[in-house]
């Protein structure tokens, strides 16, 4: 994608630096469904604390009904919470004010399926109060930005997913916001589509937007995330640096190429003189996946089990 | 007559109507808040409670001032494109068919064609309309949610008023464009249905008995009527009035070429501007002022006097200047005859009309116009300026009859004996002049523009917390009711009041009982304990009903068409009344909208 595009598109971005540190803050946030006679159906999520610092792309991960969208849909004031509090920009999530800095792309692209590219983008630019001629400019870096410009007169139901996708993300940039909300940036991309989102994803972050997304491809998380949460039945199970959480440090990983059998046995001979054991010679798997099912397994096994401070920077 | 209860001035009105619906407004909105409370701190709480009522109440009013014009516009524009591309142009084509086909049904025999006409289009616009605005709001907001289109657009800084209001305005806009259309429509299909023509064959034509040099006969036979005609020496005339027209006619060319041309129809379409007479008197058998005789009918709005009598009904109006009535006085009126005997069941029972100078200091009353009663249809007479009472003398009746200050009493007796007129205050009046019949068209149009605007902010105040199919039927029922109203509050107070009951029979579990039972109404209902309990629950079915009728809009008050089907000019009286009922409401829907909108839960 064009740099220039994505400079023009979201506009003067240094402007927030003044902003506190924290832009989004949980405390002790519940969420239960209930159903119309007020018995409780489900815990979807269960006292969470977050912060989320200005600058940083932060991951919620979880399986699917994990209570990720739950908490996006709380901090976004869509949910009203059972007890506890969700503050952006220190405000409570509910005020309508909040909304002027903040963009969210949903799960799917909800977005109106007889409007084109373009009326879609105005549509919401209103929403903004943006003067038309802002409108229009906007309109046209966005549509670039998601290379979208030979399809910005089609209406929407012509759309396939991944464009779809990239509307629904021009959309939650119309207004330059500070915070973004990203609900499963990456489904329904094309690995290329995918590769594209991360990128933007990284310069939004390059031009100092708060990003946060949730997401079950532990790949896209790994790729982009400075800190993850992961949840397992809402609650939270682990929480701090993506670095930090995947470093092994009693393990050692060696990374060779055009080694022979013979220099390969070495190799095994000199760890196992040292007292060490061979765990595998094998491709080096994606060990956030590894981490997940860790934590998925072991929640299974041990219910109950919170993240705890420690792993956290 | 078009009108039995005369519209009370809108001034008079408003003065009393709006401190009545701001207190309303008021204990209304109190009480709400503290429903709204009682909720919550069944929920959270009474401390809670309070904190969370008060903020969104607080909040509410703050986010008034927040409404940004554009951004309401741009969900009104929304929902207009919405509509537009949801095919609701079909409802168009349904009533275009309906028009084509109409023709065929329309019974062109009628005494009044126009008014079959006039009643038809606007009464097919009207229901089309409501069902359109009904289906358009009561889907809109529900889809939305389902959709979770909503989702991108509560979490754009939209306030929840933005989105009640630009939906209203969306789609009252479309209807709007729609009724517009369908009136244009409508006003060439009534004018296309009543155009016709006659021909007269100039032999036929006789010499007039009545017009010296003048000549008269009859017109050909089109539409399921013909005129009778009279032309003078000139040639210039018109027919007799049939089907509630008549026809210029003029003769063109002389003697033996002589060709008769029979102009378009006049007259058929009216607004007439009615002036009522301030009050109506009666007086009895012997001639003293007295309350009219009740002769039994169950209806008591008209007062009956007998025939052959001093008995009279005199109506005495006010204002009554040349300047106002240059050409005299067009007095149009209708009558209800109660026969005490058969009589010549032929013939109508004759009356008659007398002028009166109200000041009886100078006794002076005119000769009577007498007249023969028919029933069930209105009769009219022009009463000229220049009067030639007996022996040739001709006095002008402004001087005459009326007094100094422009007062004029009119005396109705019946001239049969043993038979009985019976009048109201509407039932006679002076035609005041005519006003452009378009104009009044446009105000009957204006009557169900805001019965769609009622409909429309109903419909998407309910869909802020019902279902699609759910807040349809709300927004139904609420129609419906708001239709009956008045008949819901008469059933409501004679349950609940049974000691003066105008309906007779007790609530719905009791009139069941009653059908089931077969028992007649004036039987009383005797099943010991069970009465208690049945008559309890019926009492309190009917409050909730009761409080219904008060607090819904009452529909009927919006039915303007018999005005403009009938030849009357909409007074301003209720026009006026319409336009502060129908936006009223409509903004206390919004208000309700809001607040439900912004409280719920959008993403549960």
């Amino acid at each position: 994608m064009d740099e220039m595009a994505i400079a023009e598109a979201t506009g003067k971005a240094s402007t927030a630096a003044k902003t506190p540190d924290v832009i989004v803050e949980t405390r002790n946030l519940t969420k239960v469904y209930r159903d119309f006679w007020g018995r409780e159906k489900v815990r979807a999520l269960k006292a969470l604390d977050l912060e989320v610092r200005q600058g940083e792309i932060f991951g919620l991960l979880g399986p699917n009904g994990s209570g990720k969208t739950t908490t996006m849909k709380l901090l976004l004031g869509l949910l009203f919470p059972t007890s506890g509090q969700a503050l952006i920009f220190g405000r409570d999530a509910s005020e309508v004010e909040k909304n002027e800095r903040l963009g969210y792309l949903p799960e799917e692209s909800y977005l109106y399926r007889f409007l084109n590219a373009e009326e879609t983008l105005d549509f919401y630019g209103r929403l903004f109060n943006m003067p038309a001629k802002t409108r229009r400019e906007r309109i046209e870096n966005l549509i670039t930005l998601v290379e979208l410009q030979w399809a910005k007169r089609r209406q929407l139901k012509e759309y396939s997913k991944g464009m779809a996708r990239r509307i629904g993300l021009a959309q939650a940039l119309i207004n330059d916001p500070e915070l973004i909300l990203l609900d499963e940036p990456t489904t329904g991309l094309d690995p290329i589509g995918t590769r594209k989102m991360k990128d933007l994803i990284l310069r939004l972050k390059d031009e100092g937007k708060t990003i946060i997304m949730c997401s079950h491809l532990l790949a896209d998380v790994q790729d982009v995330c400075d800190r993850i949460a992961i949840l397992y039945q809402g609650e939270l199970k682990e929480l701090g640096r993506v670095d930090a959480l995947l470093k092994v440090r009693d393990v050692t990983q060696v990374l060779a190429s055009g080694l022979s059998d013979d220099a390969k046995n070495e190799i095994r001979g000199v760890i196992e003189r040292h007292g060490g054991k061979i765990q595998s010679l094998d491709n080096p798997t994606t060990t956030l996946e590894e981490l997940f099912l860790n934590i998925v397994q072991e929640s299974e096994a041990r219910p109950g089990k919170r993240a705890t401070k420690s792993t956290d920077e | 007559m078009v009108v039995t209860e005369l519209p009370e001035p809108i001034t008079e009105w408003l003065a009393h109507g709006i401190p009545l619906g701001l207190a309303a407004f008021f204990v209304l909105s109190i009480a709400a808040i503290l429903i709204s409370y009682l909720v919550t701190a069944f929920r959270y709480g009474p401390g809670e409670a309070f904190y969370l009522t008060t903020k969104v109440v607080f909040t509410g009013v703050a986010e008034l001032f927040q409404i940004s014009p554009r951004r309401v516009l741009a969900i009104a524009g929304l929902s207009f494109k919405e509509s537009v591309r949801h095919r609701v142009l079909v409802a168009f084509l349904v009533f275009i068919a309906i028009l084509l086909f109409a023709g065929w049904f329309l019974d062109t025999k009628s005494t009044n064609p126009g008014r079959l006409y006039i009643s038809f289009a606007l009464t097919s616009t009207n229901y089309l309309i409501l069902a359109l605005a009904l289906f358009l709001s009561a889907f809109s907001l529900p889809t939305d949610i389902k959709n979770r289109t909503i989702h991108t657009i509560m979490t754009k800084p939209v306030r929840a008023w933005e989105i009640v209001l630009g939906r209203i305005i969306g789609f009252c806009a479309i209807g709007t464009v729609l009724l517009a259309t369908m009136g244009l429509f409508c006003w060439g299909f009534i004018l296309r249905g009543l155009s016709h023509s006659h021909t007269i064959v100039a032999e036929q034509v006789k010499d007039s008995e009545v017009i010296a040099g003048g000549k008269e006969g009859f017109t050909s036979y089109d539409d399921n009527h013909k005129h009778r005609f009279k032309v003078d020496a000139d040639g210039i005339g018109k027919t007799d009035r049939q089907q509630g027209h008549y026809h210029n006619v003029t003769r063109q060319g002389e003697r033996e070429t002589a060709v008769y041309v029979v102009g378009p129809p006049q007259d058929a379409l009216l607004a007439r501007v009615p002036q009522y007479g301030k009050e109506l008197r009666f007086l009895d058998r012997t001639g003293k002022p007295a309350s009219a005789i009740s002769v039994g009918y169950e209806w008591t709005y008209r007062g009956y006097f007998e025939g052959g009598t001093l008995a009279a009904a005199i109506w005495e109006f006010e204002d009554i200047t040349p300047e106002r009535y240059p050409d005299g006085l067009d007095l149009e009126w209708t009558v209800s005859v109660f026969r005490t005997h058969k009589g010549d069941i032929e013939t109508g029972v004759s009356g008659s009309w007398v002028l009166r100078n109200p000041d009886s200091s100078k006794n002076k009353e005119s000769p009577p116009i007498i007249f023969e009663s028919q029933e069930f249809s209105a009769d009219s007479r022009h009463i000229p300026r220049e009067w030639e009472v007996d022996s040739g003398k001709v006095v002008d009746l402004f001087e005459e009859y009326v007094d100094d200050q422009g007062r004029l009493e009119l005396v109705l007796r019946c001239d049969d004996r043993a038979q009985y007129f019976g009048v109201a205050r509407a039932d006679a009046y002076l035609r005041a002049g005519n006003k452009a019949f378009a104009w009044n068209f446009a105000k009957g149009y204006l009557s169900v523009w805001l019965q769609m605007t009622l409909v429309v902010s109903m419909g998407v105040m309910f869909s802020t917390f019902l279902s699609a199919p759910v807040a349809m039927l709300a927004t139904l029922a609420s129609v419906i009711m708001g239709f009956f109203t008045s008949i819901i509050d008469m059933l409501a107070t004679s349950v609940l009041y049974p000691e003066n009951a105008a309906m007779e029979g007790g609530g719905p579990i009791e009139s069941l009982i009653r059908l089931l039972k077969q028992m007649n109404l004036t039987l009383e209902l005797d099943m010991g304990y069970a009465t208690i309990v049945i008559k309890t629950i019926d009492k309190a079915i009917m409050i909730v009903m009761w409080a219904m009728a008060q607090i819904l809009p009452d529909f009927s008050r919006f039915d303007s068409v018999r005005y403009v089907a009938e030849g009357y000019n909409i007074p301003v009286d209720v026009w006026g009344q319409q336009i502060v009922v129908g936006l009223a409401y409509a903004l206390v829907a919004t208000c309700l909208g809001y607040f439900f909108l912004r409280t719920r839960e959008i993403a549960a």
